[in-house]
């Protein structure tokens, strides 16, 4: 006892002297802070962080990049609106400029929007909605990571079926493969509370015209004939054909990257990054991976852009002007180019020019671009508005499906029940 | 005179050493505690000021039938996990007691679940269970157990199963070390006079063990179910409350109400909704306790 | 072999085993390749093994600095708690004076308040105070989760040992804080030990407030550098896991040696409760 009192005696008095320089608020005081969102690509967000750092240091100021998880990132945001510790630039997800402008928090960045056209063309009429109100823009669209379907060409190939390009067809095809015996479970939708669940869920009920707002973004209510249709073509995978499993259900970001990767299902909804880590571990299945543009329904096709990253300038910053110049000279072509370039073509611009260029002329890199030109913001087909971020966020949509799949809830009464919710919500939130 | 001035001494040495857990407690625990039970009584959204609506919030979960769901999935998660911990707390202790060489090593290595992070040991249960390509259905279908994978975390019912083994994993081993030390005390004269009678295992057991040790029963348990009931990594990172709302527990429901829909108050409603249950636990152990102890 | 000595033994091999799975899948992940992972190649054992992901570890992320981190914050905020807890619980069992229930009472409430719901309120009071960002804010928020607990728990320690020892201290002209220093506590030390393990291992543990009162990247503690392993789309398993073994390691070792008391402490204290 006595030695080992000693030996913790020692062992304490030396974290103590390595500990007194770190009680010292980490001061960011003088320095413009920066938050972004840490991503699956390190190298990019090396180039990210040096190509910001670099502009800092031209306009001789001192930057402090913070990052969080996209997990995180509304903990973070959370603590930090209510304690006014907003960074001076802060990159924010596809609601968080409606959120947050909507609190008056952020700042108008209209010349810094109309300083990056002149760089990199016309911003994409599409992005508009999650970052443009009342003819001002209070956000820079940084970059998006669409979803697109992705599927299995030599599975495809074996059990005679052409790609699939409606919801109907994903269904058929996944019989047909479970019927050939080659997967038990191969529709893999996971209806979930994650980026893979929500986006899909509102594609699925755009294209079978089952929006619940009108194009003012005011409150309808989803319509019942539509939505009954898209309710069925997508619970009729789990409960009568049984072409997909129930555990997909309970999936996060990471499973169905690699149930598809460990060859388990010919069908899922997710952003290129599957490419992206069968190409980095030479994984065999590769050159049977193909993607697609996410399918229609009878109303057409109607895609949802919900991984969307965009700078904002918070209104709680000191150093509005420093700020604003940090964020033109991130979006400055060469730098930007150089990002986009060393992304392995996962993060899309929203500008014109870069969209054009010859980095995306690949098979893959054009479907990936023609996504994100169709893509619709959250709220279609009106704005993105904080009602609408929390029927999205609130997970009213993925809670919908479920309710018929896991609790045996009669659709017509799933419908009601969200649009219950989501009335409720809209009540709360109106529309400015 | 002396014996006064004594006991004014006494008291001023008492103050004085409570002071720090006083102005600690009042400053950074009951000063934000209130300042939750009092948003809890507003409608207040992240960013906006918080305006007073009484009840509504209480009114409103009571209503709603996810609140009921939850309130259910989050006995069923608590209960679920105490009842297993206890039991297989209980045969480690037991199965332990009386091993004396190498006793001590395998308490430490049963211990290790309690030291790993939470997150780590979440994440290594999602993917030990998931349907593809977790160890457990690859190693089902190698033995030749089943011939497909196991739902683990899809099926309703076997995905709060599933999810309450992740907690017992980590819990029980506390429980087992805690109730063997509370068994080494007892003293084996009782159990002398019980062999004497001509008393068997069990009996010895229910008649000797048990009740020398209920006191650290109660304790541990209760110590659990605080921890249990705000468990929100397990849940959160292998199902994320799914499939549906089969998992959603209190805690991942507050914080896809607080954080992910930023409705502050109704999130501060429904984590305070679980706190009479367990203050009646409290009061019902302390007083047991007390009972005791005269 | 008596029956009851084999039954033992079989009860035992599988608690074991039980714990066994989990921390072989962590050991043996660490040490396979990306591709081994993703393919489901070599499950049971990895062969050829790498140990790329510890060298990761230490070039590619800011592993050493997050240990680093999280041994300075739980040292400091357990030796924090045990103080404060220790003269709080002296008092509330060896002092008398008016109010000394109703204190004891409020000690054990406060054990009970959810940390999700106080990270908020919280978070606005340093933010008032000025300080946060610093591994001193996490010093001083951790006690707000341990300081009941140590305080309950050595309230039952010091109740078992026996007033007289203190009383012949106070005769042979100590004074009571003397008396409390020189006899109390050395009697305490398993207690103090106990407390001490418990929120060593609750704070190295501890993620929500970590994540939201520091933002300094060098200033990250291992579990919020251990989530950021696993990003929206990908989950760096093979890394994560080399992560977890190291960093479980030297908490391992502390544990086969210490864990003794721990539950010395732990029962004594909690037979009293």
């Amino acid at each position: 006892m006595t030695t080992l009192a000693k030996m913790l005696g020692v062992l304490i008095a030396l974290l103590t002297i390595a500990a007194v320089p770190l009680l010292e608020p980490a001061s960011a005081a003088g320095k413009l802070s920066l938050w972004r969102l840490k991503t699956y690509i390190p190298p990019a967000d090396k180039i990210l962080d040096a190509n910001a750092q670099e502009c800092a240091k031209k306009a001789g100021i001192e930057l402090a990049i913070q990052t969080y998880t996209f997990d995180d990132m509304w903990t973070k945001f959370t603590a930090a609106i209510e304690a006014k510790t907003l960074p001076d630039i802060a990159e924010l997800d596809a609601v968080g400029p409606a959120r947050l402008a909507n609190l008056g928090r952020l700042s108008d960045v209209s010349d810094v929007v109309a300083a990056a056209t002149k760089e990199l063309g016309p911003i994409l009429s599409n992005a508009d909605g999650a970052v443009k109100f009342g003819g001002k823009y209070y956000a820079v669209p940084h970059y998006a990571i669409p979803l697109v379907l992705f599927y299995r060409s030599d599975i495809l190939t074996k059990v005679g079926a052409e790609p699939p390009d409606t919801w109907e067809d994903i269904q058929k095809v996944s019989e047909k493969v479970k019927k050939a015996g080659v997967q038990d479970f191969p529709n893999g939708f996971p209806w979930n509370r994650t980026g893979d669940g929500y986006d899909p869920a509102m594609s699925l009920l755009w294209s079978y015209g089952a929006a619940w707002v009108d194009k003012s973004g005011k409150f309808t209510g989803i319509p019942k004939a539509q939505g009954l249709e898209a309710l069925k073509v997508v619970t009729r995978a789990y409960l009568a054909d049984k072409t997909a499993a129930f555990d997909y259900l309970s999936w996060s970001g990471a499973t169905n990257n690699e149930a598809f990767m460990a060859g388990k299902i010919t069908f899922t909804p997710n952003g290129p990054s599957i490419l992206f880590q069968e190409e980095s571990t030479q994984h065999p299945l590769l050159k049977d991976t193909a993607i697609k543009v996410m399918p229609k329904g009878p109303a057409g096709r109607n895609l949802a852009l919900t991984f969307v990253m965009n700078w904002a300038v918070p209104s709680d910053g000191k150093q509005q002007k420093e700020a604003k110049a940090l964020i033109g000279c991130v979006m400055a072509r060469e730098n930007f180019v150089k990002y986009m370039t060393g992304s392995f073509r996962q993060m899309v611009p929203l500008f014109a020019k870069p969209l054009d260029d010859a980095y995306w002329n690949t098979p893959s890199g054009k479907i990936i671009v023609d996504t994100v030109k169709q893509g619709h913001p959250v709220g279609w087909p009106g704005p993105t508005t904080p009602a609408a971020a929390e029927v999205v966020s609130g997970n009213v949509l993925t809670d919908m499906i479920t309710r018929v799949i896991v609790d045996k809830v009669a659709p017509e009464a799933a419908i009601d029940e969200a649009n219950k919710r989501i009335k409720e919500i809209y009540d709360r939130l109106p529309v400015k | 005179m002396n014996a006064l001035t004594d006991r004014h001494r006494e008291r001023l040495l008492g103050y004085a050493l409570i002071a720090p857990v006083a102005i600690f407690l009042a400053g950074l625990v009951a000063y934000p505690f209130l300042s939750a039970i009092y948003l809890s009584l507003t409608e207040k959204i992240v960013g906006y000021p918080a305006h007073f609506v009484g009840l509504k919030n209480y009114e409103s979960l009571l209503e709603s039938g996810r609140f009921r769901i939850v309130a259910w999935n989050s006995a069923a998660f608590t209960v679920g996990s105490i009842v297993v911990k206890l039991v297989i707390g209980m045969a480690m202790a037991l199965a332990l007691h009386h091993v004396v060489r190498g006793n001590q090593f395998i308490r430490g290595i049963l211990l290790l679940p309690w030291v790993i992070p939470t997150v780590v040991i979440a994440l290594t249960w999602k993917w030990l269970m998931d349907l593809f390509r977790g160890l457990i259905n690859v190693a089902l279908i190698d033995v030749g157990v089943v011939r497909s994978g196991v739902h683990w975390l899809g099926d309703p019912t076997l995905a709060m199963v599933s999810v309450i083994m992740a907690n017992v994993w980590r819990g029980f081993p506390f429980f087992g070390v805690s109730f063997l030390a509370a068994m080494q005390t007892v003293p084996q004269e009782l159990y002398d006079a019980a062999a004497v009678d001509g008393a068997g295992g069990w009996h010895k057991f229910w008649q000797i063990t048990l009740p020398s040790i209920k006191g650290v029963v109660a304790v541990v348990t209760l110590l659990s179910t605080i921890v249990t009931l705000n468990d929100f990594n397990i849940v959160y990172i292998m199902t994320r409350g799914g499939p549906g709302a089969a998992t959603h527990i209190f805690a991942t429901y507050s914080y896809e109400l607080g954080i992910m829909s930023q409705r502050w108050g109704l999130a501060m409603a429904a984590s305070l909704a679980s706190l009479p249950l367990v203050a009646l636990l409290i009061v019902a152990v302390v007083r047991y306790l007390h009972r005791e102890e005269e | 072999m008596r029956p009851a000595t084999l039954a033992r033994w079989i009860v035992l091999a599988l608690i074991v085993l039980v714990v066994f799975v989990p921390m072989y899948w962590i050991l043996v992940t660490s040490f396979k390749t990306g591709r081994q992972i993703l393919l489901s190649e070599r499950i049971y054992v990895p062969w050829p093994f790498t140990i790329d992901n510890y060298v990761y570890l230490f070039q590619e992320s800011r592993f050493a600095l997050w240990i680093r981190n999280s041994a300075i914050t739980a040292t400091a905020s357990t030796l924090l708690s045990l103080v404060i807890g220790a003269a709080g619980a002296y008092s509330l069992t060896r002092l008398s004076f008016p109010g000394r229930r109703t204190f004891g009472g409020i000690v054990l409430i406060t054990y009970l308040v959810p940390p999700g719901l106080m990270f908020i309120p919280l978070y606005r009071t340093f933010i008032q105070m000025g300080y946060t960002d610093s591994l001193g804010t996490l010093i001083l928020a951790y006690p707000t989760f341990l300081v009941p607990f140590v305080t309950w728990l050595l309230m039952g320690f010091f109740r078992s040992i026996p007033r007289e020892l203190e009383e012949a201290a106070l005769v042979d002209g100590a004074t009571r804080l003397q008396a409390m220093v020189r006899v109390v506590l050395p009697l305490a030390a398993p207690g103090l030990l106990a407390a001490g393990l418990f929120c060593f291992t609750l704070s190295w543990n501890e993620f929500l407030y970590a994540l939201i009162f520091i933002g300094d990247d060098s200033l990250k503690t291992l579990p919020v550098g251990l989530s950021e392993f696993v990003v929206s789309d990908f989950a760096f398993w093979g890394q994560l896991m080399a992560a977890a073994a190291l960093a479980s390691l030297p908490v391992i070792v502390v544990y086969i040696y210490l864990h003794k008391y721990m539950v010395q402490g732990l029962t004594a204290g909690a037979v009293k409760g």
